[in-house]
């Protein structure tokens, strides 16, 4: 990584042009490698593990409903987390084959500010209508319903044993939607795989990119814009304007407690696309591309968010309301802007623009 | 008179490209066809009014629109919203030879037209202290001296276009009231009633209103393109779902307003959000821009619907002063033009500076 950067600093020029501050010119075929090395080796693996974890909650419902018990459900609740923190780990991909059918906001509606969740589902549970439920019809059921919070909602309930073992057809609709969430993922996995020669090749005949720069910019903007959505839907909005105003029913997964596990993957999966996957002459992440201070800094700065992250205590719907917690939590989020600012300043020395119209428009 | 001035032609700095890369391969061009106008800024972040050949002037705040004067060689460049100024470019020097302020307790909301004979400038502005939407009425003979304000008959009117009998303003209502003291912030997203709206520029008289269906009532009407017959709206969702919604709608008077038909796929793509809309010069195609989603969407004006999309990263700005052609701008500095029936846009130039939102053809 060190050579590359050496290499980087030899083309470092001062940009002259309107008195631009210094900025990295990286070659065509640094941002292919970077493009293809990150696609190979952070997002592939990535659906791969979401496709294979989903598929295993899958089968672990349809084993529950078959015979309701207690030790089962437990079973299923393990699944679910689990197939829960994959998704995590890759829900900052917000391009390509996720973007087709609503696929991202069918894997999480969220955040739920109507309470459509609950509503779409008792609607299709009183419809008794196995229709509804066939693999191939599922995606007409609403986007609120297709996905972890559906789940979620059904084996976390408090009532949820009695609930699904009363009601097989409820029980039914859990399965159908586990299997949904599972042929989805198998289905991104698979469109993945064959979006790889997108980055090998960005400019072939009807590509989904224009050129590299377009590719890496996709992949960077993975990056920036999750943090900010951290920032301002996972964190900001449950916090509200003070303790005596934080709302937990707010959080993400609040039902399931998983909070900040979810944060804890993000930033790890996250740190991990700016490092850099451990992959032989290719640049990989981010990190390759930038001088060794803005580097060192922005690592300082991630090392900082994960003590922020390390201090908080789960579940965190229950302490949210803590002025302890809360103080921290509103520290964690000083944090994680101060790492993106950081972040999207050095993409910008690299001469790339996130978004200039897509992200302040009018 | 702001210090700020003419940076000259950036010929020097644009490189015209004629690369070849497979879909995106340019045809051989001698060089732009149409003069464009746009504001935009640096990469240091200083923000231009792009003119005459791609010759910049640099501006003392972010603007929004540029039109051109009819006969005369000046250039308007209006601020962004909640903007209190326009700029007065000559274009053969490219200097700012005046700015125009908005009346105490009032500001200007980006858009303008002038009428034919390039005497009287029109502009959506609001009342701060009533909120009242209005139409300034400005005098280019007399230093564009304030004449008289209409009213915009609704909240927050947008981009406005002059019919051609020289007498009928269309205007785009979006219908969300906001205050300078608040940013940018929306205050009535519960019961915003966004509105196009006919009004005699003689008389100032309302000739026809026509709202959004109340379930569709927060699709903020934004930005238009007309023919002698025909309005097409391109809005923006405030409804803040993940919920695929209409967004191209079209309005012929006495009927009400119409949306076109589009698959939930492609509306999904679209991310709630138009950023500029134009009608070709054979008034059969509309060209509507998603820079959220750096997706561009091609509309039959005669089947209704739409009839093709396609990915362009960060694009906003889209005009047209030919048959079946439209030229797109993005924040990535390209210039791009698309045919209908190609499936893609060829650049044409690729600029050291970001488009912003709205390019016209002057």
């Amino acid at each position: 990584m060190r050579i590359i950067n050496k290499r980087l600093s030899k083309i470092l020029l001062i940009n002259c042009l309107f008195g631009l501050s210094s900025s990295i010119v990286i070659a065509k075929s640094d941002w292919r490698s970077f493009n293809t090395s990150t696609a190979t080796n952070h997002v592939l693996p990535a659906y791969k593990r979401l496709a294979l974890t989903t598929t295993s909650m899958s089968r672990e419902t349809g084993a529950f409903c078959e015979s309701p018990t207690l030790k089962a459900l437990v079973e299923v609740k393990q699944e679910f987390a689990s197939a829960l923190n994959a998704w995590q780990a890759i829900q900052h991909i917000n391009f390509g084959p996720v973007e087709t059918l609503s696929r991202h906001a069918a894997m999480e509606f969220w955040p739920d500010k109507k309470n459509h969740v609950n509503k779409h589902l008792t609607k299709l549970v009183a419809t008794k209508n196995d229709d509804k439920l066939m693999p191939a019809n599922f995606v007409q059921n609403s986007i609120a319903i297709r996905g972890f919070p559906a789940i979620e909602l059904l084996i976390y309930n408090k009532d949820a044993l009695r609930q699904l073992s009363d009601d097989t057809f409820r029980c039914q609709v859990l399965i159908a939607i586990s299997e949904h969430v599972s042929l989805t993922s198998q289905a991104l996995e698979k469109e993945w795989a064959a979006m790889l020669s997108q980055f090998s090749d960005p400019t072939q005949v009807d590509g989904f990119f224009e050129d590299d720069i377009d590719a890496a910019t996709a992949l960077l903007r993975t990056l920036v814009e999750p943090l900010e959505v951290i920032e301002d839907l996972k964190l900001k909005r449950a916090l509200g304007s003070n303790v005596s105003y934080a709302k937990p029913k707010r959080l993400e997964s609040w039902r399931s407690a998983q909070t900040l596990n979810n944060l804890k993957t993000n930033l790890a999966s996250l740190e991990s696309l700016y490092g850099g996957e451990a992959a032989s002459n290719q640049i990989s992440g981010l990190s390759a591309l930038l001088s060794q201070k803005q580097d060192l800094a922005i690592k300082a700065q991630f090392a900082e968010v994960n003590r922020d992250l390390s201090r908080l205590p789960s579940p965190l719907t229950e302490h949210i309301n803590k002025a302890e917690t809360y103080a921290a939590l509103n520290g964690l989020r000083e944090s994680i802007q101060l790492l993106r600012e950081s972040i999207e300043k050095s993409i910008a020395s690299l001469g790339i623009n996130l978004g200039f119209n897509s992200r302040d428009g009018d | 008179m702001s210090a700020s001035g003419s940076l000259g032609k950036i010929g020097l700095l644009a490189s015209l490209t004629n690369t070849a890369k497979g879909a995106m391969e340019p045809r051989q061009r001698s060089s732009l066809s149409a003069t464009f106008a746009s504001a935009a800024q640096s990469k240091n972040g200083d923000y231009l009014a792009v003119h005459n050949g791609l010759q910049l002037s640099k501006l003392p705040q972010r603007a929004h629109q540029s039109i051109a004067r009819p006969k005369s060689a000046e250039l308007l460049v209006i601020g962004r919203r909640p903007a209190t100024q326009i700029w007065v470019i000559d274009r053969a020097s490219g200097q700012i030879k005046d700015e125009i302020h908005s009346e105490d307790a009032h500001h200007f909301y980006g858009h303008a037209v002038f009428t034919n004979d390039g005497r009287y400038l029109i502009t959506t502005e609001q009342n701060i202290e009533t909120g009242e939407g209005l139409l300034g009425v400005r005098d280019a003979f007399t230093k564009f001296d304030l004449i008289r304000y209409i009213p915009s008959f609704g909240i927050g009117p947008h981009e406005l276009k002059l019919h051609e009998d020289s007498d009928t303003l269309i205007v785009a209502n979006g219908g969300i009231k906001t205050h300078p003291n608040s940013s940018r912030d929306k205050l009535n997203l519960d019961t915003m009633q966004p509105s196009l709206a006919y009004i005699s520029l003689k008389n100032g008289q309302l000739i026809e209103k026509v709202n959004l269906p109340d379930a569709l009532h927060k699709l903020s009407i934004r930005h238009i393109d007309i023919t002698n017959d025909t309005c097409v709206l391109a809005v923006q969702d405030q409804s803040d779902t993940a919920l695929p919604t209409p967004l191209v709608a079209l309005h012929k008077r006495g009927h009400a307003i119409k949306f076109l038909d589009c698959s939930q796929n492609w509306q999904a793509l679209m991310k709630g959000y138009c950023g500029s809309v134009a009608i070709d010069k054979s008034k059969q195609f509309a060209c509507v821009t998603h820079p959220r989603g750096n997706l561009v969407s091609i509309w039959s004006l005669q089947s209704k619907k739409a009839i093709h999309t396609f990915r362009a990263n960060d694009v906003c700005g889209v005009c047209s002063n030919k048959e079946k052609i439209f030229y797109l701008s993005a924040g990535s500095g390209k210039l791009y033009e698309y045919t209908v029936g190609e499936r893609k846009a060829h650049v044409i130039a690729q600029t050291p500076f970001a488009w912003d939102n709205h390019l016209n053809i002057i």
